[in-house]
């Protein structure tokens, strides 16, 4: 008898089981970042909303995006770039320099590329950005070398990312949002790094007649990496 | 269930079939079929290179893509990317995956890439030589793998009363990268809109200064590029100002300026799109 009810308290847990393994759904082990700020300095600008729109498709690729990334401080996002898969950032920059949301003293935050200011990711471990599958610093001048604080793409090349994209002069914040959200769409149809990059400029032109400085990028690294999981 | 109620049913059922049938040849709004439009999209391909084979042909996924100037079907094919319009049925844009070895490509100088281009214009833009199409831009860019892309953009332009430049919704794109056409982008739109602007270009200039949040003080530093040209913006046509204004960098190495499209009739901003 006992053992008769032993049996049916095993078999009850072990439905319960299986049924919970059904409604949660699986955590990737893939990490994933996408960072957007709403800043008025230096110039006006909102880029959550595409930073939000990266979030849910890497989801959909069957990566782990964090939490919101909006208006982070810099040394938060710091830390995210030497741990994850994909990265994202899409918000004000100047050559080696991205600028991040302020910090307590009510100052902006950067990371940079090299010089003697941190965080820098001339200051990573070698090979510390080896597991980096995609970087992409959607901001003006992010591809050009600043003489004392370096190049965002070399340096984040040097770290052994597996592919990275900078832009050489600037760009325009429509142009950017269009192209980041077709770009996005593309790698979640499995396509390539390049051939997503030039659908999606292509798309860009379709809409706008011009391609607000997308076409003047830089891409280092494979891309003909696949990013999609799934 | 007697005779009139089974001859009801089938009735039915075929009406129902017939309806189905031609939904899925005729959209709404008289726009053509998907299925239609992947025969012009064949029709096309085969038109550029009868070669190609079946798999890399293979359409992939298709679906409906929405623009400011008209809805297209959207075809991804493992050869690229195509958009036929869904009202007349031409491929309008094109986009060709390139492949990743180097094999038997070679550098192809501006100008042969530019004959090559206007070669294909004039293959798939039926109204090329009607139109006074007129090279606007030619750009050198970074292809794939290192090579070389010339992008180059024609575009139907008509003279106003005051002898200003009007860039209308005719236009086509080509881009070439050694010696292979890469993309195609080809428009045509009827002018709707009246060519006689009611706002100058000083004062949609000023008007994008504001807009943009630059010092109006700074006017005289700042490098413009603009163009009067009938484009769309929420799905209606509109002549307006295209204004682009660049104010360099200031001393943290930031961008200034950014474009702003002013509606020549009305004066409504149509556009903001200040740098990032």
């Amino acid at each position: 008898m006992k053992l008769k009810k032993g049996m049916r308290a095993l078999s009850l847990l072990l439905v319960m089981i299986l049924a919970g393994a059904m409604l949660v759904p699986a955590v990737s082990a893939y990490q994933a970042d996408a960072y957007g700020f709403n800043t008025n300095d230096p110039s006006p600008l909102d880029t959550r909303s595409t930073a939000n729109y990266v979030k849910n498709k890497l989801s959909s690729m069957g990566y782990n995006p964090s939490d919101r990334h909006y208006d982070d401080r810099a040394l938060d996002g710091f830390e995210e770039l030497k741990n994850t898969d994909v990265f994202f950032f899409s918000g004000h920059s100047s050559p080696g320099r991205l600028q991040f949301g302020k910090n307590s003293a009510d100052r902006f935050t950067f990371i940079f590329a090299d010089g003697t200011l941190l965080p820098r990711i001339s200051n990573m471990p070698q090979n510390q950005l080896s597991n980096l599958k995609l970087a992409l610093y959607l901001g003006c001048y992010t591809g050009i070398t600043d003489s004392n604080l370096g190049n965002l793409v070399y340096k984040t090349s040097d770290k052994g990312v597996k592919c990275v994209i900078g832009f050489k002069e600037s760009i325009n914040s429509i142009a950017a949002d269009y192209w980041a959200r077709q770009f996005y769409d593309k790698l979640d149809n499995r396509q390539n790094i390049g051939n997503a990059f030039d659908s999606a400029w292509w798309a860009l032109f379709l809409e706008y007649g011009n391609d607000g400085g997308i076409s003047k990028k830089i891409i280092d690294g494979d891309e003909t990496q696949i990013i999609d999981l799934y | 269930m007697n005779r009139i109620s089974k001859c009801m049913v089938l009735l039915i059922l075929l009406s129902s079939m017939a309806t189905l049938c031609y939904a899925q040849s005729y959209d709404t709004d008289q726009n053509i079929g998907i299925n239609d439009a992947e025969n012009r999209l064949r029709t096309f391909l085969s038109s550029i290179d009868s070669e190609k084979s079946y798999d890399e042909a293979r359409i992939i996924s298709s679906g409906d893509f929405r623009t400011f100037s008209g809805d297209y079907y959207e075809f991804e094919m493992g050869i690229g990317n195509f958009k036929v319009d869904k009202k007349t049925g031409e491929v309008e844009s094109a986009w060709f995956y390139q492949d990743d070895s180097n094999a038997g490509r070679s550098e192809m100088s501006e100008s042969r890439s530019l004959k090559l281009a206007e070669e294909f214009a004039r293959r798939h833009y039926s109204s090329f030589d009607n139109l006074n199409m007129k090279l606007s831009d030619s750009e050198k860019l970074e292809g794939n793998n290192g090579r070389t892309r010339y992008l180059f953009r024609w575009y139907d332009v008509r003279e106003s009363l005051f002898g200003q430049d009007i860039y209308t919704s005719n236009y086509v794109f080509v881009a070439v990268e050694s010696g292979k056409i890469a993309g195609y982008i080809g428009i045509e739109r009827e002018t709707e809109v009246s060519l006689k602007p009611d706002v100058g270009e000083k004062e949609a200039m000023e008007k994008a200064v504001y807009v943009l949040d630059l010092p109006a003080d700074s006017n005289t530093n700042y490098e413009y590029n603009n163009k009067l040209c009938v484009c769309y913006f929420d799905e209606k046509q509109h002549l307006a100002w295209d204004i682009n204004v660049d104010n360099g960098v200031d001393s943290w190495g930031y961008a200034s300026g950014g474009q702003a499209v002013i509606d020549a009739h009305t004066g409504e901003v149509l556009l903001k799109n200040p740098y990032l």
